[in-house]
This record gives structure tokens, C-alpha cells and sequence, in this order.
């Protein structure tokens, strides 16, 4: 069975984005990409939200994003090769390959989804993963933390849930983010 | 010259305690709590919301039991031996000796205080720290991330403060507690 990944990059506070809507604080360095482009390379689908799949679409609509690096290259080819699986009422079509829009999110769908997958799955974006972890669809939740607090913003983990984890992996980068691999224990 | 140090453990979503006001998940094992001791050895003063100081008065009486482990002994031992100021305007009297009360926190007169002290300084509680960490009076902070999300409660940072760090450094031990020590970062000129 296929496990259900949570990625994301949050603030100390445990933010992925201030209030109004800025991440520049979470600007990866060169380690960091490369990790983050092996971490997701096996994962053979993301599951997204629509604001955060328009943020990683220009990865196959933008040549320019990846042009004269090697790194970026890398990861916008990873990026193109897995299927995606945008969750949006309003979006009616996609610029982007091997891409299905769902309406709506479906706890059963995405259950058979890990069941039938060959290889894990990811999901990204706070409100579709809100919705996964309350489901208890999700396996690990893999956190790139940021040295930095913000106040305020849009909350990278879900209130209202008691959730016992397990450290599977903690590193640093020279940057000084920090990555938590946690597995969901309950 | 000392240091202005603010330490809490905090589960992954940053809570230091649930909506209950528990926080049993947070307790140290003995390999976090002889860490913790190693890094507050060189305290000579700590600095206490109410609450928090009547969490930790616990120290001034327990902890060297002949039932209760190493760590917990020589943690009480290092206690003792520091000096507490206690902010709170409705506490009358400290239980504890080296104690002493102020009404208020001026951030000026706290950070007074930790320039004129021979060792660093700590503070604890997620008002308190959270007061300081606003006025710009904290140079350093220790966080202790428990693996377990909590979903709501008591924040170990403040809301609405925005701070640049610089991680200094991180450590893991078995439980899955992760310590991140960080400097604080000047304010960006502009």
C-alpha cells in the first residue's frame, strides 16, 4: 500500500505562508533543493489545492524557470514526470500534463487511491492536508522549518486534532531550515 | 555580558500547553532533562510569569527524593541555587527562596537587569516570552519539539511578532524531542 505524504515548508510559529500571503522567508539554498528533488522524485502523485498547484505549475509552463541550472532542471523533471490531482470547484481546465481536476475531496477516492498506488503519494497545500489529516489519510508529515517566527498566517498544521507522531528524521541545512520527518503513530 | 534566553518545549504545532491547560506530553524523559540541566547550569537568573513560577516552585521543595531519578535532582540543585524574579501584580509572597515579585514588566528595566547580571538569564512562560521576544529584548531561544501535534492552545510564540534567526544549533534525542537553539537576528535596516 502506497503511503500519503505531507510536504511543506513553515515558519518556527508553524506558518506556511503570513497573513498576507508571503513566503519569502522559505527561499530554499542549493542543499536544500537538491534534497527536496530526491525527496519527491518517488512519489508517483501530488495532490494538490488549487492556489498551491498554480504556484508549482510554472515548473512545466515557465522553461525559463529552469533554464542554466542544473538544480532547477532537475526538479522541474521530476516535477513534469508525476501525475497531479488538483482539487478545485471553480477550475475548469489545466496547463499542465498528466493533470485531473477533482471537484471535491473524497476520503474513500483517495483511500483507494493509496491502496491501488505503486508508488507514495503527496499532498500539498494547508487546507487539502487540513482535510487528509482529519481523515486520517495521512502516513508522514515531512516539515522543512524556517528560522524565522511570523505572528500570524495561515497555519501549516490542522488545529482541533490530537495527532501522537514518530521522528523518523531530522537534519539541518546550512541555511538553517530545519527538516522534521515525523510518521503519524495514531 | 549575559544573555536574555527564552526556552519552552512546545509540541510540533507550537503549543506549549492544550486547550485544557495540560501538558503531560511535554514532561522531559531522563535524557532530555539532563540535556536541559547541562544548559541552565549557567543560569543565574530566571524570570517567571505567575504561572509558570507556580509550575516550577514545585522545585524548591521536590525533585531529590531518593525514588526520583538523577536528573531531577540535580535540576532542583541548580534551582535553587538561581536567583527568580516573579512577575505577577496579584501574587503576595513568594515559597521560594532568591525570590523576588515585580508588578510589572518594563522591558527597559529587564533588559537593565540582564546587562548588569554576572551569568545569563532566563525567562519562561509564553506571556512573558512572548512580551520580551516583542520588545526586542531576547537574544536567544531554545525550543524543545515534542513529536505529537496538539491542535490548539496555548502558543509557545508570540502572535503577531515577526523575528529573523539564525539557528545555532539542533539536536535529536530517542524520544523524538527535537532541541533547536537560535540566535536572534538584528532587525533588517528599513
Amino acid at each position: 500500500m502506497a503511503k500519503l505524504i505531507y510536504v511543506t515548508n513553515v515558519s518556527l510559529d508553524g506558518f506556511i505562508e503570513d497573513e498576507h500571503g508571503g513566503f519569502d522567508w522559505t527561499e530554499p539554498n542549493d542543499e536544500q533543493f537538491a534534497f527536496v528533488t530526491d525527496l519527491i522524485g518517488p512519489f508517483g502523485t501530488y495532490l494538490y489545492g488549487r492556489r498551491l498547484y498554480e504556484s508549482m505549475a510554472v515548473w512545466e509552463t515557465d522553461p525559463a524557470l529552469s533554464a542554466g541550472s542544473e538544480l532547477r532542471a532537475d526538479f522541474a523533471a521530476v516535477w513534469r514526470a508525476a501525475d497531479k490531482i488538483v482539487y478545485s470547484t471553480t477550475l475548469d481546465a489545466v496547463p499542465t500534463a498528466r493533470t485531473r481536476i477533482e471537484r471535491i475531496v473524497d476520503p474513500d477516492a483517495i483511500r483507494e487511491l493509496k491502496d491501488t498506488a505503486e508508488r507514495d503519494l503527496m499532498v500539498g497545500g494547508a487546507n487539502l492536508a487540513a482535510q487528509a489529516f482529519a481523515a486520517q489519510l495521512i502516513d508522514e508529515c515531512h516539515l522543512f522549518v524556517g528560522p524565522a517566527v511570523i505572528g500570524r498566517g495561515k497555519p501549516g498544521l490542522p488545529g482541533g486534532l490530537r495527532i501522537d507522531l514518530e521522528l523518523l528524521d531530522e537534519r539541518r541545512f546550512e541555511n538553517g531550515v530545519v527538516y522534521l520527518r515525523h510518521r503519524i503513530a495514531n | 555580558m549575559a544573555a536574555l534566553i527564552s526556552s519552552a518545549i512546545a509540541s510540533l504545532d507550537g503549543y506549549i500547553a492544550d486547550e485544557q491547560g495540560a501538558f503531560d506530553w511535554a514532561a522531559p524523559d531522563e535524557e532530555v532533562h539532563t540535556y536541559v540541566n547541562a544548559l541552565e547550569r549557567p543560569i543565574g537568573t530566571y524570570l517567571y510569569g505567575r504561572r509558570m513560577y507556580e509550575t516550577m516552585v514545585f522545585w524548591e521543595t521536590e525533585g531529590d527524593g531518593d525514588d526520583e531519578p538523577a536528573p531531577m535532582h540535580e535540576y532542583a540543585e541548580i534551582w535553587r541555587a538561581a536567583d527568580k524574579v516573579v512577575f505577577s501584580r496579584t501574587l503576595a509572597a513568594p515559597s521560594s527562596a532568591r525570590t523576588r515579585i515585580e508588578r510589572e514588566f518594563d522591558p527597559v528595566a529587564v533588559r537593565a537587569l540582564v546587562d548588569a547580571a554576572p551569568s545569563d538569564v532566563s525567562l519562561g512562560g509564553a506571556e512573558l516570552a512572548g512580551q520580551a521576544l516583542a520588545a526586542g529584548i531576547v537574544d536567544q531561544l531554545h525550543l524543545f519539539v515534542v513529536p505529537v501535534v496538539i491542535g490548539g492552545g496555548t502558543r509557545a510564540l508570540p502572535d503577531g511578532v515577526r523575528l529573523g534567526l539564525e539557528l545555532v544549533a539542533d539536536h535529536r534525542f530517542g524520544s523524538g524531542v527535537v532541541h533547536l537553539h537560535y540566535r536572534m537576528q538584528p532587525p533588517a535596516a528599513g
